[in-house]
């Protein structure tokens, strides 16, 4: 490059503003879904953080008057994925996807965190306790198709994938879900 | 009409059937008992699933806020935070023109003139800051979304692809 260096500018007022409004009208779901993925506190703090360093850096890229919430949640799952691969040694070995290939990783299955390790008050819940079993890939599509109510094209866009596999994994997750249930409801009877 | 299969009542009760296959359970679910038993259980599961992400919401941590500024401040400038700042006279409007005519001259971002000065393609200042310009910054619940989108993609399609674009809008929650 050339030889004289301008000193850098110092952030622009719309990238602060922009990354200003996006913490304030999305930081708390950012957050929210960055906890139901993770499932503890500490990594979904680290991975909203991540995600908004993330937004300011690349503010220029979000394409105005579509939903900010589908980005960073693409972005959340970006990410989270790059941290899963790189822990995953630290993981145990999880239940298998209905003899399914694992779609989401790599060579060897992904693991959730031994079973609910950070979940306070939340293990006597059955439901919240198997959603913790679930495989990630199970997990984020359930909260987006059930919880954040996106449809599976959205879905799809979110987690980079066909709609057939968000189709298939969230027929798969809530067989899996309905069958934990089930049983943790039978073993506290 | 068969009993529709657990993964189609799935997918209905998700609104991802086609008009007519939708229709079909739909009609299904009227005369058959069985089916309207599983049906409900499907929904009793979302109902489930949506309580307890409700029952277990949590605010965005104060100090976690501030984590991100402090982050922020604390970056080290990217080869594009460079480039840019060492070209900040390019701001100006005619340079901008100059360079529409570079942009369609030749591909790419990055563009080298006779001096061997990079330059960044116009469309780069084009499109610099209609994210806060716009009416609707963010698209969320936003009817004009898709009109939006169609305004900009041009543009967009020369702009960092640091983070890949979601292109939709919601429709509805
Ligand atoms: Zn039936």
């Amino acid at each position: 490059m050339g030889a004289i260096r301008k000193p850098l500018d110092p952030p622009s007022r719309e990238q602060t503003a922009f990354l200003e409004r996006a913490i304030e009208q999305y930081g708390k779901a950012t957050y929210n879904f960055a906890y139901r993925l993770t499932r503890n506190e500490a990594d979904a703090r680290d991975l909203t953080q991540d995600a908004f360093i993330r937004v300011y850096r690349a503010w220029r890229s979000f394409v105005p008057g579509t939903s900010f919430l589908s980005w960073i949640y693409r972005i959340v799952t970006n990410l989270y994925r790059d941290e899963l691969r790189r822990k995953k040694g630290r993981f145990q070995e999880e239940i298998p996807e209905d003899n399914a290939p694992q779609e989401f990783g790599g060579e060897r299955p992904l693991a959730v965190n031994p079973i609910d390790e950070y979940v306070e008050g939340q293990l006597s819940e059955p439901l919240s306790r198997s959603l913790g079993m679930l495989s990630p890939d199970q997990r984020q599509v359930v909260i987006l198709a059930d919880i954040e109510e996106y449809s599976y094209q959205e879905i799809a866009e979110i987690m980079g994938c066909s709609i057939g596999t968000v189709r298939s994994r969230l027929h798969r997750a809530r067989a899996l879900l309905r069958r934990l249930v089930q049983k943790q409801q039978s073993q506290a009877q | 009409m068969q009993h529709p299969t657990t993964e189609r009542l799935i997918d209905y009760i998700h609104a991802a059937l086609a008009p007519q296959d939708d229709a079909a359970v739909h009609m299904h679910l009227d005369e058959c008992s069985e089916c309207r038993q599983e049906h409900a259980v499907q929904i009793r599961l979302s109902e489930m699933l949506r309580a307890d992400a409700a029952a277990h919401e949590r605010e965005l941590p104060p100090m976690l806020k501030a984590q991100i500024w402090n982050a922020v401040r604390s970056l080290e400038p990217t080869a594009m935070d460079r480039v840019r700042a060492w070209l900040r006279p390019a701001y100006s409007v005619p340079v901008a023109a100059a360079l529409i005519v570079a942009a369609f001259v030749a591909p790419g971002y990055l563009h080298h003139n006779a001096s061997g000065a990079p330059s960044i393609d116009a469309a780069y200042y084009l499109q610099d800051h209609a994210a806060m310009n716009g009416a609707t910054p963010f698209g969320d619940h936003s009817g004009s979304a898709a009109a939006q989108f169609e305004e900009t993609s041009n543009v967009d399609q020369t702009v960092l692809h640091a983070v890949p674009v979601v292109g939709m809008a919601r429709v509805s929650r």
